[in-house]
């Protein structure tokens, strides 16, 4: 590895990160068996899907705005006229900007300080969150409402009890100035995090 | 690297154990010197190592580059390790502490190589500096120690062209060691 025999620094610390990773490939196993159990009690699972959807729906505020949670649903919106999801969308489209100065635990990950950014973009319906260290937290928006996004669940969430959860949020924009409040569901600590602080939006 | 060897991207996504020591290996040598260069002292620099890999083992799924090579996602996470070390004084421990990592100290011994290390990454990027011609020719007489005949013949010039390319090269290294001094 290093070009040296004898164990110096570089092969110590290679050893400790090797058993790190090996006790996280465990948790994570253990985490994904965990889910494996889901099925084995079938109408718990389906009663936990129907109210996850029952939840989706109510967060997104209007009948007409109802959408499955499923992505990708604002896309199939056939008009962009003012106050569709697709329309919502095309607002919020863009880049915005925020410095986080607080530490956020993200499972034994820590969330990073420092300048944060989120891509909305309304083609795709994606919504994401980038970190100073280039990390990159990616959603699906699967409804838009004048007050609220849904979002599909985040499968890479580092805490696997909250893969399976669709989030909701609600937003403002005025401006430049993007809110994000009252987060429901989704992963925890993401969403700890974009309510935290206002976003501001570049003019590209 | 060869073409059948994973990517750093393809490791991270993986995002197996086994996987993380080959990213390790790959990276670690040019992390540390990285961060000895910009640190007070070896300690500091062994300790936003350890940190910057923790990080990188914590966050490897949410990789989003995408570049195939994680360099500059390293860069970004050292970087950002070193600054906030500057500014508290201290190194940060909160991707180890989460993992649940245990301290690996730094011996007398390490000291002594990661500052070497440090050196020897300066000497490259200084040789990098260099003119192509005036690289070679110090690289052929200083590392591989051939003699300024062979030197010649293997660049097509005379033996005086050959010692002139050495001769200033060096001095090109020295100017440009005494200017980062």
């Amino acid at each position: 590895m290093t070009g040296h025999r004898e164990p110096w620094y570089l092969d110590r610390l290679r050893a400790e990160l090797e058993r790190t990773a090996e006790a996280e490939d465990r948790r994570e196993r253990r985490g994904a068996l965990g889910r494996v159990h889901v099925p084995l009690k079938p109408a718990l699972a389906i009663a936990a899907v129907v109210v996850a959807v029952a939840i989706a729906l109510t967060a997104l505020g209007s009948a007409e705005d109802e959408r499955s949670a499923a992505p990708p649903a604002p896309t199939a919106t056939p008009t962009s006229a003012s106050g569709s999801p697709q329309a919502i969308l095309e607002r919020l489209d863009g880049i915005y900007y925020a410095e986080i100065t607080t530490s956020v635990a993200l499972g034994t990950h820590v969330l990073p300080t420092g300048w944060y950014r989120i891509t909305i973009r309304a083609t795709d319906s994606s919504f994401l969150l980038s970190d100073p260290e280039n990390g990159g937290y990616e959603h699906t928006i699967t409804g838009a409402s004048s007050q609220r996004l849904a979002f599909a669940p985040d499968g890479n969430c580092e805490l696997p009890e909250q893969r399976r959860d669709p989030a909701s949020v609600e937003f403002t924009l005025k401006g430049s100035l993007l809110t994000l409040r009252a987060a429901r569901g989704g992963c925890q600590p993401i969403w700890q995090l974009l309510t935290s602080t206002p976003w501001y939006k570049t003019k590209a | 690297m060869d073409s059948e060897a994973p990517t750093d991207r393809e490791i991270l996504l993986t995002g197996d154990a086994a996987g993380f020591a080959v990213f390790y290996d790959r990276h670690s040598e040019w992390v540390l010197a990285f961060a000895r260069r910009r640190s007070p002292d070896a300690e500091s620099a062994a300790d936003v190592t350890a940190e910057v890999f923790a990080a990188a083992l914590a966050g490897r799924r949410r990789y989003r580059s995408e570049s195939s090579s994680a360099h500059a996602w390293l860069i970004a996470i050292a970087s950002n390790k070193i600054n906030s070390t500057l500014r508290s004084g201290y190194a940060e421990r909160r991707a180890r502490t989460r993992l649940g990592m245990r301290p690996v100290e730094v011996t007398e011994d390490d000291i002594t190589r990661i500052d070497a290390l440090a050196e020897a990454a300066v000497v490259v990027e200084l040789l990098d500096d260099l003119p192509e011609d005036q690289r070679a020719a110090v690289l052929a007489r200083v590392v591989d120690e051939r003699g300024y005949q062979e030197i010649a013949v293997g660049a097509g010039v005379s033996e005086a062209v050959a010692r002139k390319r050495v001769s200033r090269g060096l001095a090109g290294l020295r100017r440009r060691w005494e200017e980062r001094a």
